[in-house]
């Protein structure tokens, strides 16, 4: 309880500190829900042309949209941090966090938002109650496992941005494998078979984030949620012990800086 | 070193070839910055793999699933060439309006105008060494990738010179439009979620993902009528096409969409100059 309290005081400082520059709080919020809106666009698009692929249509992929957007935004938004972790470990920045007496993760986490974020989130939210025509057992269900795959987005972040405490610099590949996870997620899982669906559910969480939420939002199957809860409670255990065991290699920079 | 030497005379031509010579000190420099760091460069050809990837799974479904040999003229290697082509431009994108902005806010731009060879000189310089690095190596890893998956196609010499030039012209126009998008930064707090939409709505647009040919008929209208469809699609389509009929309208839409981009931004770079404000300290 004391964690949420915590948490939920960072997150309501950081929405206080962003919300200073109202205009550029609100353009980045509905710069992000354009940028969202034109992808859906997208496959508007492709599916007026060709209204089904493999049995998959416009419906189902605003779904997969829907779940990934909600979930990420709330990632970004709520622990931005673990998406900068990265640059801050290889600036020697973590001092700060080392001192201080709540666990280290949970505050290098919480400590940033990404603003962007809420646009994605109400995109997400916006797009599954106008366009997916939900029942309220399916809102109830889309409200867990949007949660669940901000979860996996937030503990896979933690993971590859970690990898900064053995290469020393790791931005660029930690990015790289964030916007993999996110271009696999956001296409149908149909697409993929083999050795790549192998990836899909191991070092690409994709299968977590997004195939098995939708999937449960079509039908809900006790035997794939349980799948779910035991990726997730990998997830969070990989990324936890990547910071941990990293954390001891880690080196403090020379930058003097105040914190005010 | 490279250095700038006098203003090259008087008159018109004096300061035009003054400028070109301060775009060619800024490009070589930047040239040499980005091969020093060619390896950040070799790792955004990743996502491009990704990208590609994913979508040749996504054309790959589609072509078996309509059970076609064609779709919309275009056979799967085709498309997948063409993909090549229209994600080479758009992930070689340059996102300098961030640092113009920047420059806007912070106030550093009083110092950068007051410097000599001039501030739009310096950063189409810059500009256009990295795009062009991002643009050869897209083109590689692209290419690699396509011949991998679907094999090589037919290209003529000539459509794909004339191709290539188009886009080079569309580099143009898209750093003059991405320089009037920083320079808004004089009258809105923040930049980057209009580049943002800029970046969408010329992707969608300029049909990097779907060709424009295959586009319900009224959207396709529309987007053959603005400049990104001639900046993204029109290139990669005249490559992979045999003839050169659509090169006069290809070059009017890029030239027209050059002059009417240029007078609006070479007016808004006049009145931001106006409003320049040093910072203190």
């Amino acid at each position: 309880m004391n964690v949420v309290r915590f948490t939920g005081a960072y997150v309501w400082a950081n929405l206080r500190i962003t919300l200073a520059y109202r205009a550029a709080f609100f353009s980045a919020v509905l710069g992000m829900v354009i940028n969202d809106a034109i992808w859906v666009v997208f496959w508007w698009l492709f599916f007026t042309r060709f209204p089904s692929v493999d049995g998959y249509g416009f419906r189902d992929i605003v779904i997969v949209w829907s779940i990934c957007a909600t979930a990420f935004g709330l990632a970004v938004g709520l622990a931005g941090g673990a998406f900068t972790l990265a640059s801050r470990i290889a600036r020697g920045e973590l001092d700060f966090y080392l001192v201080l007496p709540k666990p280290v993760i949970l505050h290098l986490v919480v400590s940033r938002m990404d603003t962007s974020g809420w646009g994605d989130a109400l995109f997400g939210v916006a797009v599954f109650a106008f366009l997916a025509s939900p029942t309220p057992m399916d809102a109830v269900a889309f409200v867990g496992l949007s949660l669940i795959a901000t979860t996996i987005f937030v503990s896979y972040a933690i993971a590859v941005n970690s990898l900064a405490f053995w290469t020393g610099r790791a931005e660029t590949l930690s990015d790289q494998l964030i916007f993999g996870l996110i271009t696999f997620a956001t296409y149908p899982e149909k697409l993929f078979t083999g050795a790549v669906k192998v990836v899909l559910y191991t070092v690409v969480p994709a299968g977590f984030v997004a195939y098995i939420p939708v999937s449960l939002l079509h039908e809900w199957d006790w035997g794939w949620a349980l799948v779910l809860l035991a990726g997730t409670i990998g997830s969070i255990s990989v990324a936890v012990t990547t910071f941990t065991v990293g954390l001891r290699r880690y080196q403090s920079g020379n930058l003097t800086a105040m914190r005010a | 070193m490279t250095s700038v030497r006098g203003r090259g005379g008087r008159g018109v031509v004096g300061i035009a070839a003054y400028r070109m010579r301060v775009i060619q000190a800024y490009f070589v420099v930047h040239l040499r910055d980005q091969m020093a760091y060619l390896g950040e460069v070799a790792l955004g050809g990743i996502i491009l793999a990704v990208l590609l990837f994913v979508l040749t799974q996504l054309w790959q479904a589609t072509f078996r699933f309509q059970g076609a040999h064609t779709l919309g003229g275009y056979t799967l290697a085709q498309v997948i060439w063409y993909l090549v082509l229209t994600e080479a431009f758009i992930t070689s994108r340059v996102a300098f309006a961030r640092k113009i902005d920047t420059d806007v806010r912070t106030g550093d731009l009083a110092y950068a105008l007051v410097r000599p060879g001039g501030y739009v000189s310096a950063h189409f310089g810059a500009y256009l060494a990295e795009r062009l690095v991002r643009f050869a190596f897209a083109l590689l890893v692209g290419g690699v990738f396509a011949l991998l998956s679907v094999g090589a196609i037919p290209v003529g010499p000539v459509p794909l010179l004339v191709g290539l030039t188009a886009s080079l012209v569309a580099m143009l126009l898209d750093f003059v439009m991405v320089l009037g998008i920083g320079l808004g930064a004089f009258w809105i707090e923040d930049t980057s979620s209009i580049y943002l939409i800029y970046t969408r709505v010329s992707m969608i647009l300029g049909g990097l993902l779907i060709p424009i040919d295959l586009f319900p008929d009224t959207i396709g209208a529309i987007a053959r009528a603005l400049p990104f469809a001639a900046m993204i699609h029109g290139p990669a389509r005249l490559v992979l096409s045999s003839g050169l009929a659509e090169v006069p309208g290809l070059f009017t839409m890029l030239g027209g969409s050059l002059a009417l981009a240029g007078g609006l931004v070479w007016w808004e770079y006049g009145v931001a100059r106006r409003r320049v404000t040093a910072q203190g300290g």
